[in-house]
């Protein structure tokens, strides 16, 4: 069974789960075997009637969070620490 | 089971009184009238039906035998049976060998048989019905979202001893990242963690309520599980 929480996020989506359910939640509702599932999903509109989604239709999906930044990998900063000592230490020779 | 299907004709049944001979037709009115009129519903008469049905009694309803293997007595109602059945999981069950025969008596009262060996019987008690392992599997599509007032979600019909939630890495196609929370036990876990000074930033937390798991990251819906349009699974057992 495919739930969808009924009170879409500020951003549009809804919280959804497919599975095994007996019970929906409440809050939830139940979208019915063999209704289209826009390719927006999450994002979309609902109408629903009680617990049972009576109509699905595509909403508007909002651009992605960027990715955030990788963080350096031990060997890279392993390799910094070395680069940097390397540098003191040929200040030291001069 | 068949329905009773009379023809129509007025003479589906047999039916037999007592009353006198010498009763008049004044009398039998007014004995019709009244509610007094007596007389015992008879038999099917097969002229007037093109098919008997199945009769409603004791044996098509319920028999002392199958009423038995519930544990319950000759007075049982179909009614009790309904009852059992709804609470299934509470049901607790038996191994019986008898004469060399097996069954498998139930009963919601766990003192109903007792173990052990008696004459040519052996009663084995095997457990409730509801204590067994229940599964559940799923799914979640990424909503994008993240922070405390945006948590994950997570419901089942029971509540699970363990949860395991999993990704696919883009990037590998064999491979997928598994977190395995232990129910009301693990508070936190984190995604992409990492041994710089900012590991917190990586961490999401979680809470339990009944059958619902929440978790949320503070910092990205990434480190949530939530990223938009990606698919994350589970598996809960309890």
């Amino acid at each position: 069974m495919l739930i969808i929480e009924i009170t879409a996020l500020d951003n549009g989506a809804h919280r959804n789960q497919e599975g095994g359910l007996r019970t929906v939640p409440e809050g939830w509702a139940r979208i019915p075997d063999g209704m289209e599932i826009p390719d927006t999903f999450p994002f979309v509109d609902i109408e629903v009637n009680g617990q049972t989604v009576t109509s699905m239709t595509a909403g508007i999906v909002p651009e992605p969070e960027p990715e955030p930044e990788p963080e350096p990998s031990l060997d890279e900063q392993v390799a910094e620490l070395q680069e940097a000592l390397h540098m003191i230490l040929e200040g030291t020779t001069e | 089971m068949e329905n009773l299907v009379p023809l129509g004709t007025g003479n589906s049944r047999f039916m037999k009184s007592n009353i006198q001979a010498s009763t008049t037709l004044a009398q039998l009115i007014q004995m019709l009238n009244n509610g007094t009129f007596p007389y015992d519903i008879g038999p099917l008469n097969p002229a007037g039906i093109s098919q008997q049905g199945t009769p409603l009694n004791k044996a098509t309803l319920l028999k002392d035998a199958t009423a038995a293997l519930f544990g319950f007595g000759v007075d049982a109602l179909p009614d009790d049976m309904f009852n059992a059945l709804a609470h299934t999981g509470d049901l607790h069950v038996w191994k019986r060998t008898q004469n060399g025969e097996v069954d498998y008596p139930v009963s919601p009262n766990p003192d109903a048989y007792q173990d052990g060996t008696s004459g040519n019987t052996t009663i084995e008690y095997l457990g409730q019905l509801g204590n067994k392992a229940q599964i559940a599997t799923g799914s979640y599509v990424g909503t994008g979202t993240y922070g405390a007032n945006n948590p994950n979600t997570l419901t089942f019909d029971f509540e699970p001893k363990i949860v395991i939630l999993w990704y696919q890495i883009s990037t590998w196609e064999n491979s997928a990242n598994v977190f395995l929370l232990r129910w009301n036990y693990t508070t936190q876990f984190a995604p992409g963690a990492s041994t710089n000074s900012n590991a917190s930033d990586y961490i999401s937390y979680i809470t339990y309520s009944g059958n619902t798991i929440s978790w949320y990251n503070a910092n990205h819906p990434l480190y949530q599980l939530n990223n938009v349009g990606n698919t994350y699974s589970y598996l809960a057992i309890g």
